[in-house]
Order: structure tokens, then C-alpha cells, then sequence
């Protein structure tokens, strides 16, 4: 059994998750990440991610197994902090798995398919006003309307476009576990 | 008539208690709207405290943060938002805010710095209609239940000028809820991040940064960052405001119903006193009513004994007296 640490997921409206778990896997502007205990200090921006945390408290599944349960939640753009044995998770918008409603979930998918057929990419345009170009170094780290957007910044910048509202019902399709049909 | 004054008495007192029950019932809702709004600025707590660490871990490291963070250079233009609430009838909640924020744009005007209003609540609206500035953004129908996305909208309104160099300041001017017996007018500072250890604070609502962090200087180096700080930055600081927005808007709307709380209750106080004074005056309208018939009838009762026979006139006198009895 691996060693536990203490795990959160939090949003503005009230704390989703909070006790001791032994992994938390979920996908930063950089890829899949895992985190085991006592992992380096890290602050990451997330993609829109599935937060799955293998949980060791007891309520938080059915069974009373030694082994962590694994809780999956759908986060839609935030940070993760990871410090002083602990993980925590800020998400402006965040739900868990099974309490999401999947029928309606894949309406939301189908209808934001459909706009991003119309729409195509997200740019920072589409999104709050995005100071592009406000210090010298912007363009190279990525601001640039004209290049794709990494999945924070989909997230953070452009949560109205259709790119972002087609990922979010992938993800949350996906934390439901249930399969997406193209 | 004597007896026009014992109707107008009985007029007003049926007209204070159909203001008592509006009263009363304002300020039951009120009340558990109050317990309600502390529970969500409970529940908000850790969001905005965690958001407050990452920007400060964040900001350690990011060279080219200075436009982010402490003491913005010349101030020039500020953009301003003050949080009210929609409706009155909540004591002076809603104009210590409005003066406030108007005393300190006035001063700061004095000194040369041009000021945008962004408010929140329609008492704030008509506010500065009557003193005749100029509000940028006004938002609506936030105050009773705000909701993250409310925040969401009103921080872009202030976090969109700040980036693009319009503004070289943003700040907040709303009533913070300390206790449920103690609520200050405070003004805030939210962009440039006020610094580090200041925000931390902030955060966790002025009583101590109780979180018990490594302090904001000893963390340079030791993180990893993804994207590097600087982008990581940029992402950070429209969700830091959205947060401490939020946080502002949830803490105003408990203020709110407390302070509504308070006037109806001394509402209800008031017309309890109120319906206790007209009772007596109306008894004693009534009786002095009474007391006059008595006499009429008496002295009609005497003057027809006088005038009349005498068996006649003992009999009415016999009428008088079982009347005053009664």
C-alpha cells in the first residue's frame, strides 16, 4: 500500500473533496501527471481534466478495502498546488463523477459539436479581453491568438467558445464513465 | 364626536400591525438569509485562500510580475467597485458604502487621479445618478444570493482594464462581515496584487493568515512551475480577483441581510411601542366617551325629574345608574 497523503479538491462554492488518498492522477497544460506522496513542490495550471483521487477515506466509496477507492471528478480549468505532503486542487467549476447527469451531458456534447463545426478553434479573442502583447515575452509563451490554445488557457480564457464547451463534455462524460459515441 | 376619535385610533392601530406582520416577516427571512450567506462565505474560504498561495508562491518566482504585484508606480486612473445591495430597508448598509466610496473618490480626484465607477446594486445606481458621475458598469441582482459566476462577470469588467493598461489600479470598496454582530465599510485593494504576505492575509479574511505556509520570500526556487511563472501569472490573476470578487460579493450580501435583520427587528420594536401607545390612548378615548354618555344621560335623566313627575323621573334615574354599573 502506498504511503497516503492529503488530497483536496476545492471550488468556490464548497470544498468536493478533502482527506487522505494515495494517488491523484489528473492532466496539466503539460500532460498526465500522478501524484504519489511526498512529490516535488509544483504549482500547475490544468487542462480540462478528469481529477481521479484514489481515496482512503471511507466515505468516500461503498466498499471499506485497505486500497484507495478511485473518486473521479470532472474539473473544468484551475490549479493544482502540490506542497508539504499535500495536493490541492482550485477549480473554478468542478463536479463529481456520479453525481453528473449523462444523458444530459451527451446533449451537451452533440450541441457544442455542432457549434464548434460552425465556430472552429477557440482564439484568447474569443474569450475575456487577453492582454496579447502587453510585455515582450507574451508572444512567445503562447498568447498569440493565431496559435491553437493549450487546455488552461482554453479553460481560463475562452470558457464560452465552442472548443472549450465540446472538451468539457468530453470530460465530463468521461469522470461519469460513460463513453462519449462519436 | 367622541367617538370619531376612538375610530381613527382603532384605524391606525389595525394599519401598524399590518406593517408589524411585513416587518416581522422581513426580518425572519433575513435572518435565515444571514445563516445561509455565512455558511457560503464558510464554504468559499478555502477557495480563495488557496488561490491567494498559489499566486503568492507563483509571484515569487516570475520575474516581470512588478505590473501584477505591491504598490502600482503612478497612479493615474483607478478603477473602483462598490458593492450594494438592490433593495433598502436595511438601516445604513447601503449609503456608509455609497458614501465611502464617494468620499474617497472625491479626495482622490483633489490629487489629480481620474476614477472609473464599477458598482453592484441598484441602490448604487440611483446613488450616483443623484451625484451626477458617471458609472461604467453597474451590475444587477447579485446581492441576495451572489453566485461565482456573478463574480466571474464583475471581475472582468475590472480585471480586462487593468490588463490592457487602462487602469493602474483596482479597487473594492464593500462591507466586510467580521461577525454577525460586527460588519465594517472597508476599501481593498485587488490588482496590482497588494503583496504577497498583505493578500494572504486578505484571504483568509483579516483574522491571521492561519494557514501556517512557509512565509511567500522562502519559496523562490523550490517550486516547479507549469507553464513558466510569467504565463502562469497572467492565467492566475483574473481567477485571484474573480476569487477575491466572489469572496467580497458573499461577504456584502451577509452584511446586507444582517443589517436588514437589524432594522426590521427594531421595526417590529418600534411598532409594538407604538400599537401599546395608541391602545391606551384609544381606551381612554373610549372611556372618556363612555363617561360623557353617562353624564348626558344623567343630567338629561335630572333635568326631566325637574321638569316632570316624580315617579317618572326616579325611574330614568334608575336607568342611569344601571348604566353606569354596566
Amino acid at each position: 500500500m502506498a504511503t497516503p497523503f492529503r488530497a483536496e479538491l476545492v471550488t468556490p462554492e464548497r470544498v468536493l473533496f478533502s482527506g487522505e488518498a494515495d494517488e491523484v492522477s489528473l492532466r496539466t497544460d503539460g500532460g498526465e501527471v500522478a501524484f504519489l506522496a511526498n512529490h516535488s513542490e509544483l504549482v500547475a495550471a490544468l487542462d480540462i481534466t478528469v481529477v481521479r483521487i484514489r481515496s482512503l477515506e471511507g466515505r468516500a466509496g461503498e466498499g471499506g478495502e485497505s486500497d484507495g477507492e478511485e473518486v473521479r471528478f470532472a474539473a473544468h480549468g484551475g490549479f493544482v498546488h502540490v506542497g508539504g505532503n499535500a495536493v490541492q486542487i482550485l477549480a473554478g467549476v468542478a463536479e463529481r463523477g456520479d453525481e453528473i447527469d449523462v444523458d444530459r451531458a451527451r446533449q451537451a456534447l452533440a450541441s457544442a459539436r455542432e457549434r464548434f463545426a460552425a465556430e472552429g478553434p477557440a482564439t484568447v479573442d474569443a474569450g475575456r479581453p487577453e492582454a496579447a502583447g502587453e510585455q515582450p515575452g507574451a508572444e512567445a509563451h503562447g498568447a498569440s491568438p493565431t496559435r491553437p490554445l493549450s487546455g488552461a488557457m482554453l479553460a481560463l480564457l475562452a470558457p464560452g467558445s465552442a472548443e472549450a464547451a465540446v472538451r468539457r463534455a468530453e470530460i465530463r462524460l468521461e469522470a461519469a464513465g460513460a463513453r462519449a459515441e462519436a | 364626536m367622541a367617538g370619531g376619535q376612538e375610530r381613527e385610533l382603532r384605524r391606525r392601530i389595525r394599519s401598524v400591525s399590518a406593517t408589524k406582520k411585513i416587518t416581522r416577516a422581513m426580518e425572519l427571512i433575513a435572518a435565515s438569509q444571514m445563516v445561509r450567506a455565512q455558511g457560503r462565505i464558510a464554504g468559499a474560504r478555502p477557495y480563495v485562500e488557496g488561490i491567494g498561495r498559489v499566486l503568492a508562491v507563483t509571484a515569487a518566482d516570475a520575474a516581470g510580475a512588478s505590473r501584477f504585484l505591491g504598490e502600482p508606480g503612478e497612479v493615474r486612473r483607478v478603477a473602483v467597485l462598490a458593492i450594494v445591495s438592490d433593495r433598502g430597508l436595511a438601516g445604513g448598509y447601503n449609503s456608509s458604502v455609497l458614501r465611502a466610496t464617494l468620499r474617497h473618490v472625491v479626495a482622490g480626484e483633489g490629487a489629480g487621479t481620474s476614477y472609473q465607477l464599477v458598482t453592484v446594486g441598484r441602490k448604487a445606481q440611483s446613488f450616483f445618478r443623484f451625484n451626477e458621475r458617471p458609472v461604467a458598469r453597474s451590475f444587477l441582482k447579485m446581492t441576495d444570493r451572489p453566485t461565482f459566476e456573478d463574480a466571474r462577470q464583475v471581475a472582468a469588467a475590472l480585471v480586462g482594464p487593468f490588463l490592457a493598461g487602462e487602469v493602474d489600479l483596482v479597487e473594492l470598496v464593500s462591507t466586510r462581515f467580521v461577525s454577525a454582530g460586527v460588519q465594517r465599510v472597508e476599501r481593498r485593494q485587488v490588482l496590482p496584487f497588494p503583496s504577497a504576505a498583505a493578500a494572504a492575509g486578505g484571504a483568509t479574511g483579516g483574522d491571521g493568515a492561519g494557514a501556517g505556509e512557509p512565509a511567500p520570500e522562502s519559496t523562490a526556487g523550490r517550486y516547479e512551475f507549469e507553464p513558466d511563472p510569467e504565463e502562469l501569472l497572467r492565467l492566475l490573476v483574473p481567477q485571484y480577483a474573480e476569487a477575491v470578487v466572489y469572496q467580497a460579493l458573499l461577504e456584502a450580501s451577509a452584511s446586507e441581510h444582517t443589517a436588514r435583520q437589524r432594522a426590521m427587528s427594531a421595526a417590529t420594536e418600534n411598532a409594538d411601542d407604538l400599537i401599546t401607545t395608541y391602545r391606551r390612548a384609544m381606551n381612554r378615548a373610549r372611556q372618556e366617551a363612555i363617561t360623557t354618555e353617562i353624564m348626558e344621560i344623567v343630567g338629561g335623566a335630572e333635568a326631566l325629574r325637574q321638569a316632570g313627575g316624580e315617579e317618572h323621573g326616579t325611574e330614568m334615574l334608575a336607568i342611569g345608574d344601571e348604566e353606569r354599573s354596566a
